[in-house]
C-alpha cells in the first residue's frame, strides 16, 4: 500500500505544472552560457517552447530586447505583468492566500507552489515596459507603465508593512527554535553575514532603485511634466544619493537647462552581466526527540536558496564618435536587491521549512517509535528528497546599472563598447540608448 | 503513518494545480468625489479639491484679479518627492476662476496649452482647405500670471508619520514682474501606525 501511494506521489510530483524537483540554477547555466556566446535565437527558441510557464516569458521578454525585438519582448512582459495584475487583485494579496501558500510549500516544498515574483521583479518589470514603449516610440504608453512603477511601489509598502507587523506578532510553537536562534544555529552553514552586511542593509528596501526613479524623471521631462520629472530625480537622489548625475539633473530641471534647440538631450544606460542565480543548499540540524521514552536523533533538514552573483561581467566606458572614454555612473546594483530580497524573506522560508521539518519529524518519528521499516525509510527518503529550495529568479535582469547623459548635436553619431558599434539616429529632443555587456557580447538596444 | 501518506499525497495534489487567482470576487462601488479620503498621507483627492476650491475662492475674494484684462495660469510646480499630478491642481484652478461670475478678466492660454493651439492656427492657414480661417496674429497676451508651487515636509518616527504641505500661488503682473496677491494653504496630514 505504502510503495503504490509513493509511487503515485512520485508521478503526480512530477507530472505537475509547478515541478517540485526543478532546478532552475541548472536551466539558466544553460542559458547564461549561451547569452554568452551570442547566441540569443537559439536561447529564444527553447525557452519558447514552455508558453505557459511564468519563467520562459520574465527571460525571453529580456532577451528579445536584446535582440531588438520590442514587440516580442513587450508581449513576454505584458504576459507577466498580467499575471502579477491577478496576484496583486486575488486571495494572495490578502490574508488567506498566504496562509495557504505557506501550508503547501511546507509540505511539498517552494517550487510546487506557483511562482511568487519578487518585489523587486515587479517593479524592474514596468521599468523594462517602459523602455520597451520607448524603443517603440510610444511614450504615452511608456508614460503609463513608469506610473504603474511607482504604484506598485505603493502596493508592496503596504503589503510588505502589514506582513513584517504581523510576523512580529507571531510567536513561535512550543519547543520549536526561534528564527533568531535558526539564524545563530546555523551560521556555519549559510552565509547570513553577506545578507546582514552593511550594503545590504543600506538598501532602504528591496524594490526601490535609483535607475527606475531616474528614468522616470527622464521620461517625464521628456513629456515636458517637469512636476512629475523632479520627484522621479528627487526619488532616484534619496535612494543613491552620491550620484552626481542626478543631483545635475535636479539642478538643470529646477532652472529650465534641459534642452537646447537642434540638440538631443541623449540617456545612455548600461547594463552589465545577468542578475544573481539561486542554488538550493541543504543542512541539516540534530534533533533530539524522545517518544515512549526511545530517545532518537533526528536529522532535520533545510534548504535554503544561495544567490549566486554573476563574477564574470563588469561595467566598461564607451565612447562616442570615437572621441574621449566616456565612463557611466552607478545607478543601481539588482545583486544587492536580491540579497535584500532574500534576506528579508528568510524569515518566511524559515517557517516553510519548519513545516517540512515537522513531516520529516512525524515520518522519522515513527520510525522511532515503532521501529524502522523499509516502507518508513522510502517515504522518509522523498521527504529528504523533495527537501530543495526554490531556485526561480528572473536571471536576464543585469546585476547593475550605470547611465550617463548626454547633450548631442542632431544626426548620426557612432556608439562604440568594447570594439561593437551601433549607429544612432538622433532626431528628437529626448532620446535613449541601452547596451547590455555579457562577456564578450555587447547588445545594443536603441 | 496510512494517514499521513493519504494527507501527504492530497497536498502534493492539490498543491500542484495551478493556484488561480480569484477574480472578479471583491466588491465595486462608486465613491463620493468629494467625500475625506484619508487612506494615507500621500497627496490625494481631498487635498486636490480643498487646494484648488481654497485657493480659487481666496484669488476672487481679493479682488485683485479683476485688474487684469487678461490672465493666464503657469503649470504649478512640485517641490516633494511625491509623484503629484501638479496639472490637476493648475487645472482646478484655472476651472474655478473661469466659472466664476466674480472674475470679470479673461483666461488666456498659458505657454504649455500653446503647442495645439499654434498647431491648429497653423493647420488652417497653411493647409489650404479652409475657406474661413483663424488670422495669425490676433491672440492676446497675458497681462496677469498666476504662478505657484507645492512643497511638503515629511517626518516620520516609527509610529507617527507627519506630512506638512504648503501650497503656495501668486498673481504676477507680467509687463511689471509686480506681485499683486498671495495667498497659502497649509495642510498637515497624520498616520499612526
Amino acid at each position: 500500500m505504502v510503495y503504490t501511494l509513493i509511487l503515485l506521489l512520485s508521478v503526480f510530483l512530477t507530472a505537475c505544472a509547478n515541478n517540485p524537483f526543478r532546478s532552475y540554477k541548472s536551466e539558466t547555466d544553460n542559458l547564461i552560457y549561451q547569452v554568452n556566446q551570442g547566441r540569443l535565437k537559439p536561447a529564444i527558441t527553447k525557452l519558447s517552447q514552455n508558453k505557459t510557464d511564468i519563467m520562459s516569458h520574465f527571460e525571453t521578454g529580456s532577451l528579445y530586447r536584446m535582440d531588438d525585438n520590442y514587440q516580442a519582448s513587450t508581449a513576454s512582459f505584458n504576459f507577466v505583468s498580467s499575471y502579477i495584475n491577478l496576484w496583486l487583485a486575488s486571495f494572495h494579496n490578502g490574508k488567506l492566500g498566504a496562509a495557504g501558500d505557506t501550508l503547501q510549500s511546507g509540505l511539498i516544498n517552494d517550487k510546487a507552489i506557483d511562482y511568487q515574483v519578487k518585489d523587486y521583479e515587479k517593479v524592474m518589470l514596468s521599468t523594462y515596459l517602459a523602455l520597451n514603449n520607448i524603443s517603440l516610440k510610444q511614450p504615452d504608453y511608456a508614460r503609463i507603465e513608469i506610473k504603474r512603477m511607482y504604484e506598485i511601489e505603493d502596493r508592496i509598502k503596504n503589503y510588505r508593512s502589514v506582513q513584517y507587523a504581523k510576523e512580529q506578532n507571531q510567536l513561535s510553537p512550543k519547543g520549536i527554535p526561534t528564527y533568531q536562534q535558526f539564524q545563530a544555529k546555523s551560521a556555519r552553514n549559510y552565509n547570513f553575514a553577506y545578507l546582514n552586511s552593511e550594503a545590504v542593509l543600506q538598501l532602504k528596501n528591496s524594490y526601490e532603485n535609483a535607475f527606475s526613479h531616474y528614468l522616470a524623471g527622464f521620461i517625464f521631462e521628456s513629456l515636458g511634466e517637469n512636476s512629475l520629472a523632479r520627484p522621479g530625480y528627487l526619488r532616484a537622489f534619496e535612494l543613491n544619493p552620491n550620484n552626481r548625475l542626478i543631483q545635475t539633473s535636479i539642478n538643470n530641471l529646477d532652472h529650465g537647462n534641459t534642452s537646447m534647440p537642434g540638440s538631443t538631450n541623449l540617456l545612455v544606460i548600461e547594463e552589465v552581466g545577468h542578475a544573481p542565480q539561486l542554488q538550493s543548499q541543504s543542512f541539516t540540524l540534530p534533533w533530539v526527540q524522545t517518544l515512549n521514552n526511545n530517545t532518537c536523533l533526528i536529522a532535520l533538514k533545510f534548504s535554503l536558496p544561495k544567490l549566486v552573483p554573476d563574477n564574470l561581467d563588469h561595467m566598461v566606458s564607451f565612447t562616442l564618435d570615437g572621441k574621449q572614454a566616456l565612463t557611466p555612473y552607478f545607478m543601481t546594483d539588482i545583486n544587492l536587491m536580491a540579497a535584500r530580497y532574500l534576506r528579508d524573506n528568510l524569515p518566511n522560508l524559515f517557517t516553510t521549512n519548519i513545516i517540512r521539518s515537522v513531516r520529516d519529524y512525524t515520518l522519522q518519528g515513527g520510525a522511532c517509535n515503532n521501529g524502522v521499516t523499509l516502507a518508513d525509510l522510502a517515504l522518509a527518503g522523498l521527504g529528504q528528497f523533495l527537501n530543495n529550495a526554490d531556485e526561480r529568479t528572473w536571471v536576464m535582469l543585469p546585476a547593475q546599472i550605470y547611465v550617463a547623459r548626454i547633450k548631442l548635436p542632431r544626426g548620426s553619431h557612432v556608439l562604440t563598447v568594447n570594439n561593437h558599434q551601433t549607429i544612432l539616429h538622433l532626431n528628437r529632443t529626448y532620446q535613449i540608448v541601452s547596451f547590455r555587456v555579457m562577456d564578450n557580447q555587447v547588445y545594443f538596444s536603441n | 503513518m496510512k494517514i499521513f501518506s493519504i494527507v501527504t499525497i492530497a497536498v502534493a495534489l492539490t498543491g500542484c494545480a495551478i493556484n488561480s487567482p480569484t477574480v472578479g470576487s471583491g466588491k465595486v462601488s462608486y465613491g463620493d468625489t468629494n467625500a475625506v479620503e484619508t487612506v494615507n498621507t500621500d497627496f490625494g483627492s481631498t487635498d486636490l479639491n480643498m487646494v484648488t476650491k481654497q485657493m480659487a475662492t481666496q484669488l476672487i475674494g481679493s479682488g485683485k484679479l479683476n485688474q487684469c484684462k487678461t490672465y493666464t495660469v503657469s503649470p504649478i510646480r512640485n517641490k516633494t518627492d511625491q509623484y503629484i499630478d501638479t496639472e490637476n491642481i493648475t487645472q482646478g484652478i484655472v476651472d474655478k476662476l473661469g466659472n466664476s461670475p466674480q472674475v470679470k478678466s479673461t483666461y488666456v492660454l498659458s505657454g504649455q496649452e500653446m503647442q495645439n493651439q499654434t498647431a491648429e492656427l497653423s493647420r488652417q492657414n497653411n493647409s489650404g482647405l479652409y475657406k474661413d480661417k483663424a488670422k495669425i496674429g490676433r491672440m492676446e497676451g497675458a497681462e496677469c500670471r498666476i504662478d505657484g508651487f507645492v512643497s511638503d515636509i515629511s517626518k516620520d518616527n516609527g509610529q507617527i508619520k507627519n506630512i506638512f504641505y504648503l501650497f503656495n500661488l501668486k498673481l504676477i503682473n507680467v509687463e511689471q514682474g509686480s506681485m499683486l496677491w498671495v495667498g497659502e494653504k497649509k495642510i498637515s496630514k497624520n498616520m499612526t501606525r
